[in-house]
């Protein structure tokens, strides 16, 4: 038996991907439908004060038009940071009132996709604008639930001031992060079709089993009557998590004209209906004895919310987790301004903390005269600094030895600015990466026949990550068959329930539960081919009986492949739920998932801190005369217990990098402060990286054994790569400048004095 | 080239039913219903019929003035292979050939493409099923994550090729750059490309 795990396998969807056949829910036409279109407020706060819709409806093709008045049957769904399956609380379309800019205030249903917005646009709308202001201000900031449950979201260890007057360097420094969108290369897209009572929703999804609980709970109807189809999604990156108005008001245009509707967003709504990355501020104070040990590391997170929810990407709780250090003091703060709400966007914990943490870090290095990378193994911790529990395992210095090698980091010059290729200024810089290990509960359904065939049915997603792949190779190892014997189905509301694709959990969770259900298979053919009278199993203990590569292995020797026993059943086959509960979940949280919430345990247990480690190492070129600033060479090595499949987590890592190498040089929302509203709301001049923007990225992958994770020893790596690679980029910056960069996406303007 | 057509005659809702539900304006009285009823009934009036030959067969489609290829191409003729992924001309993900040459048919009307030859991804792999050498390369190499840029990067890739754009990885990263991916394949995409171009000359 060839080995499934652990080893390059072709994505089993590949062939789909590369033909055109792979459905994305866009890609759904029922029969009659017709195409939705919003038009959205131009004023960031007011109220509207009225809205003509005559024109619109006058346009050829155009069905309805919807408006606050008129939209029948809307409903909605509380929102996440209130406990709900929502991407925010507030909804539009339910009065008046605006709240941010973008917002949806009419909902256009045409006979084609032009006509649709061609309507849109013409719909006229009357507002009374009043003050708004989109940018956070951290001088206005509060803690979150200081007072009486504050989670966390202050943490004051050891003493700080005594840490920093003891240091033999320190440093005081504060940065900042933009405001930044998801941009899946697939838009936002809604397809609705009531059958009577009776609805289907094709939607890009990170989570089927939340929307259809918070559909099902709003209409008040059963939730087999609700249908939310997800099959292929094109990109999410956090976008596709909750449940988004867009949604809701396509449902609701669907059961209003008495036939099927399609809504795909555009790309400058995606910026507005749905959530994005906040704006952040970054202060750290550390400090460090002469030979580099820390003495006090404060973090100080400040992020923008919306005025009418609490957007808590808790940073600090991860920042305290990276280094030794007794005294440590952390808090978590949100400031207010008009906009939508925003959430998760890939590693939304760590991608601004640890620009800020790791190019501190290099800070103190440079003050210390030391080998940054050097600084980072004086401080490694063995156990998490904060809450006094080992991590399950920590490859950290593993990951830098490794990239130092790979990079050629021994070639670094020791000053600033003494690298140079001709009129270029060259810098090596290098960052620390680490993703939370996050659990889930899971089932899975699995079959297995006697011909060898096997079936895997849960309520997963692939959103590029290779799921369908990764669950076939963890069937296929224990069941002893080919991955392309494996037939795995997902994105379906109806299917076995699986985690929300979010938090780099699927994998290990819904992994572990697919690797229950084989254990299970082998546990119930066991039992039934033990009690014949035939056989080469026949009277051993069933208890005793092993899986082993599809093999069933007796106590004394006795074995049978698992087909070969399943062909001695009169079914032919088996087919179990498996499960993975984790000792760390707790009944509420296993509750909350399977009432389609999230209930995550993790990173830290009672017994472990659980993280997955990398570095990474950036070499930047920075012309002497334009200040261009080019990336030839960005490595990374990451450590992340098992890898099921190398070719497709090698990917994962890879486009993490490349979002990194995005958020140091490109992205950014810019915003008109006048009108609070997004200014580059589109895909040009929102910059992301192009092809030409990518040259050298290497990824290393190390071996890590981690048995208290799950029972598969995987980690998430999800949005690993993505984090610390800015900083990277930006210590680079400084090692060939000698200008320190504080504030993201760094631009050839911020090195025109250097 | 085999092409199943589009089923252009399964049921829409009928018209009689879909007004009785809705709270349709007088505007829409006497239009079609939806996509799939689009051709067989009376749309607006600057709407004519015309013949696209996409993927070696000719087809009729009845579209407006205003109607790009991708959407005559996805919701017309039912080949939703080509993907939108910002309906601007800004990402290539519906990049097709026309004649042979890349476009994005987001940013190209359906009239334009009348008489000439659409290539479509549907359109690669050869009729027993076996794949065009770059759809291979571009699932042998990972060239992508979630697939959702990939038939535009297919498309590209082999103009990129034809154009005689793809003699080292610079040249390629610089003539790819029209099409972008938000997972990051990047490199795998050159990777790819490179291995076409090689097996070709080789
Ligand atoms: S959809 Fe045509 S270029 Fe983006
Ligand atoms: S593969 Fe996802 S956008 Fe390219």
């Amino acid at each position: 038996m060839a080995q499934t795990i652990n080893t390059r396998v072709t994505r089993t969807d590949a062939r789909r991907k590369v033909t055109g056949a792979a459905t994305y829910a866009a890609d759904e036409i029922p029969a009659g439908m017709l195409h939705g279109a919003l038009a959205c407020s131009s004023i960031a706060v007011g109220t509207v004060t009225s809205i003509n819709t005559s024109v619109a409806e006058a346009e050829p093709g155009v069905v309805a038009v919807y408006t606050h008045e008129t939209l029948p049957d809307y409903k909605t769904v509380k929102g996440f940071y209130a406990g709900g399956p929502g991407s925010a609380s507030f909804w539009p379309m339910e009065g008046t009132e605006i709240r941010y800019a973008g917002q949806p205030v009419a909902y256009v249903v045409a006979e084609t996709a032009a006509a649709a917005r061609r309507g849109a646009d013409l719909v006229e709308v009357s507002y009374e604008e009043g003050e708004s202001r989109i940018h956070m201000t951290p001088d206005d900031s509060f803690v979150v639930g200081a007072g009486e449950d504050s989670d966390g979201m202050i943490l004051d260890q050891g003493d700080l001031q005594a840490g920093l007057d003891s240091a033999a360097q320190s440093v005081d420094m504060t940065f900042t992060t933009p405001f930044q969108h998801h941009n899946p290369m697939e838009m936002f897209a809604a397809t609705a079709e009531w059958r009577g009572d009776r609805l289907t929703v094709w939607m890009p999804s990170q989570s089927v089993r939340t929307l259809r609980a918070g559909i099902a709970g709003a209409y008040g109807l059963p939730e087999t009557s609700v249908r939310v189809i997800s099959s292929f999604v094109g990109g999410a990156f956090g976008s596709k998590a909750g449940i988004t108005p867009y949604t809701m008001l396509t449902i609701a245009a669907a059961k209003g004209v008495g036939a099927p509707v399609r809504l795909i967003v555009t790309r400058p709504q995606m910026y507005t209906v749905a959530t994005f990355r906040p704006e952040s501020e970054q202060k750290f104070r550390l400090g460090a004895d002469a030979e580099g040990r820390l003495t006090a590391f404060e973090h100080i997170e400040t992020a923008q919310t919306s005025q009418f929810d609490m957007v808590v990407n808790a940073g600090t709780h991860i920042t305290r987790a990276m280094y030794a250090c007794p005294n440590i003091r952390t808090e978590q703060r949100l400031s207010r301004s008009d906009t939508n709400t925003g959430g998760f966007m890939r590693a939304p914990n760590e991608m601004q903390t640890f620009w800020g943490l790791e190019s501190a870090m290099d800070e103190l290095a440079w003050k210390l005269e030391m080998d940054p990378v050097e600084l980072r193994r004086v401080n490694d911790a063995r156990e998490h600094p904060t809450e006094g529990v080992p991590f399950s395992s920590r490859s950290l210095m593993e990951s830098y030895d490794a990239v130092a090698q790979s990079f050629g980091w021994a070639d670094r010059g020791r000053e600033v600015g003494s690298m140079t290729d001709g009129d270029w200024l060259v810098g090596y810089g290098c960052a620390t990466a680490t993703y939370p290990t996050n659990i889930l509960a899971s089932n899975a359904r699995v079959r297995m026949q006697a011909s060898g065939n096997a079936y895997i049915a849960l309520a997963a997603h692939d959103v590029g990550t290779g799921t369908y792949t990764i669950m076939a190779q963890v069937a296929a190892a224990r069941l002893g068959v080919p991955v392309e014997a494996v037939d795995v189905v997902m994105g379906e509301a109806s299917f076995p329930v699986a985690p929300i694709s979010g938090g780099s959990t699927t994998a290990a969770s819904a992994g572990s539960a697919v690797h229950d259900g084989c254990m299970k298979i082998a546990q119930q053919v066991a039992t039934r081919v033990s009690a014949m009278s035939e056989g080469p199993l026949s009277g051993v203990d069933p208890a005793q009986v092993t899986l082993d590569d599809g093999t069933l292995r007796g106590p004394n020797g006795q074995s049978q492949s698992l087909a070969e026993a399943l062909s001695m059943l009169p079914e032919g086959e088996v087919e179990v739920i498996g499960e993975f509960r984790h000792p760390a979940l707790t009944n509420e949280l296993v509750a909350a998932t399977f009432k389609g919430g999230y209930g995550t345990a993790g990173p830290v247990t009672p017994d472990f801190a659980m993280f997955a480690f990398g570095a990474e190492m950036a070499e930047v070129h920075i012309h002497r005369y334009t200040h261009e600033i080019r990336v030839p060479r960005l490595h990374g090595a990451f450590a992340a217990g098992t890898w099921l499949n190398r070719k497709t987590a090698h990917s994962q890592l890879l486009g993490g990098m490349v979002w990194g190498i995005g958020s140091a040089l490109h992205e950014v929302t810019e915003t008109d402060s006048a009108r609070s509203r997004f200014l580059n709301a589109n895909i040009a001049e929102y910059l992301i990286p192009v092809n030409a923007d990518i040259r050298e990225v290497r990824v290393e992958m190390l071996e890590e054994q981690d048995d208290y994770v799950n029972p598969l020893g995987v980690k998430g790596i999800g949005e690993l790569g993505i984090v610390g690679t800015a900083a990277a980029i930006g210590n680079a910056v400084y090692h060939a400048t000698g200008t320190r960069l504080t504030s993201l996406p760094i631009r050839m303007s911020d090195l025109v004095s250097t | 080239m085999s092409e199943t057509p589009p089923d252009l005659t399964r049921p829409g809702v009928s018209r009689r039913g879909f007004l009785q539900g809705s709270s349709a304006v007088a505007g829409s009285l006497g239009m079609a219903v939806g996509a799939a009823e689009a051709q067989q009934a009376e749309p607006s009036a600057d709407a004519r019929t015309i013949a696209l030959t996409v993927n070696g067969t000719r087809r009729h489609v009845t579209v407006e003035p205003r109607t790009t290829l991708v959407e005559a191409l996805r919701d017309t003729l039912g080949l939703t292979g080509t993907k939108i992924g910002c309906n601007q001309g800004q990402c290539g993900a519906c990049t097709v050939l026309m004649g042979g040459t890349r476009v994005n048919s987001c940013l190209t009307l359906a009239v334009m493409a009348e008489g000439t030859e659409i290539v479509t991804v549907e359109g690669l792999a050869d009729p027993t099923g076996d794949l065009h050498p770059m759809q291979a390369a571009f699932a042998e190499n990972d060239a992508f994550q979630c697939g959702y840029c990939t038939p535009g990067q297919i498309l590209s890739a082999i103009a990129c090729i034809e154009e005689g754009h793809a003699n080292d990885a610079v040249e390629i990263r610089e003539y790819m750059s029209g099409n972008l991916c938000r997972c990051g394949a990047y490199p795998n995409i050159v990777a790819a490309i490179e291995q076409v171009r090689d097996s070709e000359q080789g």
